[in-house]
């Protein structure tokens, strides 16, 4: 797990063979995840000034803000940038291809949700257990970005 | 199969269950229907939760901090539903008479009941109506 400082580009993180590497962003007891190549930039709170989607809230997920831990992730793969509202400590994670799974949408009736993969992490430590990522679709935040409404850096 | 849920027991085809696992935690997905609140790692994928207690049974809802004492893992079609249950009995053979109407129970999902040797009929849960309650059900709150 690396640590990465606001204002920093995530989108220079590269995976190696057989990894993906993920922002991953504490949220009351969960863990959301974004892919880190999709990530443009990480800004402080007030150095954003647009609307932002809160994944957190979104999940339904229990917030509580922190001092100095308020960002907001520009994510985009294409044409369209969204800023995201994260609450909690951010985190680069690399994670085995292998470990990251599609969730059956369709079953869990969810097709348009912002979480399409979940991924079960593998601790080394026999014991313990690292908490699973909620990995959240860029395509589908994309869909969320208020029309006419891009936020400016402060 | 025999299987018990928060104190009640059901009966599921025996040919539909691949395996029977120890207490596996799972993890809850936003947004996903009471009835199948998540997903749980099952040889290499991530396959639903069905929570047999949210299909109108009573008793509580499956939560992750409290995952159930065995995981019954099923194949619906083309699906994989996993089951957290309390409790799991021995494959036992029926005869075909005695799986009918439900009459004695009534499940919402157990359109049949089958008669096992004590004499009791239990609902004989249709795991496909089950699958089609997560996908068109009730979301969770969260």
């Amino acid at each position: 797990m690396r640590d990465i400082r606001a204002g920093g580009s995530a989108a220079a993180a590269t995976s190696g063979e057989g990894l993906r590497t993920f922002l991953a962003v504490d949220a009351g007891g969960s863990t959301w995840a974004v892919e880190a190549g999709a990530v443009r930039r990480v800004l402080q709170d007030a150095e954003w000034s647009g609307e932002a989607v809160d994944v957190a809230r979104t999940f339904g997920l229990e917030i509580e803000p922190k001092d100095g831990l308020g960002h907001v992730l520009v994510v985009g793969k294409g044409a369209v940038e969204v800023a995201v509202r994260a609450h909690g400590h951010i985190s680069l994670i690399d994670v085995a291809r292998k470990d990251v799974h599609p969730v059956p949408a369709d079953i869990l009736g969810i097709t348009r949700s912002l979480v399409s993969e979940v991924a079960f992490r593998k601790s080394s430590a026999p014991a313990a257990e690292l908490p699973p990522l909620l990995i959240v679709d860029v395509a589908a935040l994309e869909r969320m970005a208020p029309e006419n409404s891009e936020g400016s850096e402060t | 199969m025999q299987l018990q849920v928060e104190g009640v027991w059901f009966a599921v085809d025996a040919s539909s269950v691949q395996e029977i696992l120890g207490r596996k935690n799972w993890i809850a997905v936003p947004g996903a229907a009471r009835a199948t609140p998540g997903v749980v790692e099952w040889r290499g994928r991530a396959v639903a939760v069905l929570d047999v207690a949210a299909l109108g049974s009573g008793g509580s809802a499956l939560s992750p901090s409290a995952p159930r004492r065995r995981v019954v893992v099923t194949q619906v079609g083309r699906n994989v539903l996993a089951m957290p249950v309390d409790d799991v009995r021995e494959i036992c053979e029926v005869p075909e008479e005695r799986v009918r109407p439900h009459h004695a129970t009534n499940h919402p999902f157990a359109p049949t009941e089958v008669e096992i040797e004590d004499g009791k009929p239990l609902p004989l849960l249709d795991l496909s109506l089950a699958t089609q309650a997560g996908a068109g059900g009730g979301r969770t709150e969260s």
